[in-house]
């Protein structure tokens, strides 16, 4: 009776019932988008970092990471990939060496971290093949190949087959150089990746910095979720002379900057609803004034306060209701659409590693975690207006106010 | 046989500070059946009086015994109960809900009793038929007279067959004609249920169809007589 009672009650001032429901269907509807847009754009992040720079984990000499000397590399490679081999979450593992170095040309000088990779590992790896913009990845008949950035080509004003002299430190802590040519030039969605990163052949940088064994050997995973569990898996069975690095750690710029997005996110969510509870709020109370007469009525004619009580905070859940299931319909239909079509950034935010076009994630625990909110919001603030309405003497009924 | 029998009851509003006696030491019986108006001018204490006898106010002093049971002895929620199975109410302003029909309206009570919906829908469809709204069984208060509204209240008030109905001021917001019409129906209603009434007014057109009548003044019965 209260249910049937609470859903005609909504419908008796229409005009402010739609604008509560519309006030919820859009901020819902925006805060589902703006959820799921956060999360592609932390998701392409991550993809693009794993898949041109770190993989999904790294397995380093266990001093590399933190001083980036020469000689820190894996003294024993096969052990560790036959220590991979076992692992059914692996999908695909690459041998790296990774050199500070300094480019040079005629017209100017350039830092940047060389890093020299196995192109027949790099394969099934690494994505910066999709992100050439001229020329080819360092595996053709070149000699002495070397990729560089769209940013470092412009610095040093490069180009296909030009010249650049390479300078670093070799094993035996000598400043040594070497010719190398560029075979291709790439423009990757982070410009700071770009600014301070070079790729040259594997042996070809051995052969200048006098070193044979790769200094990481990068993972891919078939599902990062996983981590945790390869993590223990590697602790347990690493030998002490090499550590494990998740994309976390090797990247935490990447991963304070995931946090910060669900941060705020969930923040702008939370905004939201703190505004519709307001407006709800505000609602309800102008519903139990009006009925101050038609509450004391009910009443005394013999409803209880319970019931009451329960039409009220009905009446109230069921504007939200329809307000928060069409909006987050709305919203998972938007995210849905923009998901394939993507959203236009454009190129201001390149800084940070996020593309142009950011493809929205449905993430439906997201999802699931607003409409409990919206529900348990409901409630919360049903129920102040509602205790107020228990308090109306039923004698209110008999007086001409 | 007595229905409501009040001892000794008063109603004092604010006794701490400037005390306003309402209600001041009134006895009565009504007996069942009985159709009583309790006439008297505006602030005598008719309503307080009234709510009194309905259990929405509590006195100051004295008893009410309703049916052999006394009010001050229930608790709100058996008073609740009490008066939703055994108390009819007639308001000035009709109070019907405005988002239910007529047959609804007169549903209403029943449905909160949990009655089954065929006998809600057989009485109400009865009830309403037999005071001339037949035809508006499915209309909406808004569309209805304010005499046609009333007569929808007091069919809501009998609908449960409760002890007794009691009307505060039932015909002060209607016309000659809808005051006559309803008195029609509320004296018929009283003859064919056997329900008591008790109402308040000051309307002399209702003093002159009511079976008993009481004179209140200054919170006190001045008369009390039985035509």
């Amino acid at each position: 009776m209260t249910t049937r009672l609470a859903w005609k009650n909504i419908w008796r001032n229409k005009t402010r019932s739609l604008i509560f429901i519309g006030a919820a269907f859009c901020g819902l509807a925006l805060a589902i988008f703006t959820i799921n847009l956060m999360k592609g754009i932390a998701a392409q992040r991550l993809d693009d970092a794993v898949s041109i720079q770190t993989g999904h984990i790294q397995i380093q000499n266990k001093d590399f990471n933190t001083f980036r000397e020469i000689d820190q590399y894996i003294a024993n490679p096969r052990e560790v990939k036959n220590l991979l081999k076992g692992q059914p979450q692996i999908v695909s593992i690459t041998e790296r060496m990774v050199v500070e170095a300094v480019l040079t040309t005629p017209e100017n000088t350039s830092i940047a971290r060389l890093t020299g990779v196995k192109p027949e590992m790099e394969k099934g790896f690494s994505a910066l093949k999709d992100y050439l913009i001229a020329g080819e990845y360092p595996d053709g008949d070149l000699p002495k190949p070397i990729l560089v950035s769209k940013k470092t080509a412009e610095r040093l004003k490069l180009g296909l087959r030009s010249k650049v002299i390479v300078t670093l430190k070799d094993a035996s802590g000598q400043i040594v150089g070497g010719a190398f040519r560029i075979s291709g030039i790439f423009e990757t969605p982070n410009t700071s990746y770009d600014g301070n990163n070079a790729i040259v052949k594997y042996d070809d940088l051995g052969g200048l910095s006098g070193i044979k064994n790769p200094h990481a050997i990068a993972i891919l995973v078939k599902d990062r979720m996983q981590l945790a569990h390869i993590k223990d898996f590697f602790s347990k069975n690493l030998p002490s002379a090499y550590r494990y690095y998740s994309w976390a750690e090797l990247l935490p710029g990447l991963y304070a900057f995931n946090g910060f997005t669900e941060a705020v996110s969930t923040l702008f969510t939370i905004i939201i609803l703190l505004g519709l509870g307001f407006g709800l709020l505000n609602t309800m109370n102008m519903i139990v004034q009006e009925r101050t007469r038609e509450i004391g009525m009910l009443r005394a004619i013999g409803q209880s306060k319970w019931s009451v009580f329960s039409m009220l905070v009905k009446e109230s859940g069921f504007l939200m209701l329809i307000g928060s299931v069409t909006g987050i319909l709305l919203g998972i239909v938007i995210v849905n659409i923009t998901s394939q079509t993507g959203v236009p950034l454009g190129a201001g935010f390149a800084e940070l590693g996020i593309r142009a076009t950011i493809y929205p994630i449905v993430v439906w625990p997201m999802i699931f975690m607003v409409c409990v909110l919206a529900t348990v919001l409901a409630f919360i603030i049903s129920v102040f207006p509602a205790f107020r309405a228990l308090r109306i003497k039923p004698y209110s009924a008999l007086r001409d106010l | 046989m007595e229905i409501i029998e009040i001892k000794n009851l008063s109603k004092t509003y604010n006794p701490k500070t400037i005390p306003v006696h309402a209600v001041n030491q009134v006895n009565l019986t009504f007996k069942e059946g009985e159709f009583t108006a309790i006439v008297g001018a505006s602030g005598s204490g008719k309503t307080t009086l009234l709510n009194m006898i309905g259990g929405i106010d509590n006195p100051s002093e004295g008893e009410v015994w309703i049916a052999s049971n006394n009010l001050a002895d229930m608790s709100e929620t058996q008073k609740t109960k009490f008066r939703r199975d055994h108390i009819g109410f007639v308001f000035q302003s009709y109070n019907l809900l405005p988002v239910l029909t007529a047959m609804e309206n007169v549903e209403f009570i029943m449905e909160m009793q949990g009655r089954p919906a065929k006998e809600r829908h057989s009485r109400s469809k009865e009830l309403l038929t037999s005071i001339g709204l037949g035809d508006r069984l499915h209309s909406r208060p808004g569309k209805l007279s304010g005499g046609q509204q009333q007569r929808v209240a007091v069919a809501r008030a009998l609908a449960h067959k409760p002890k007794f109905v009691i009307a505060d001021e039932p015909t002060a917001n209607l016309d000659s004609k809808s005051t006559a019409d309803l008195l029609d129906i509320m004296v018929k209603l009283n003859g064919q249920e056997g329900i008591t009434f008790i109402f308040s007014t000051h309307d002399q057109r209702v003093v002159e169809r009511a079976g008993r009548v009481i004179v209140f003044e200054d919170g006190s019965v001045k008369e009390d007589y039985t035509r």
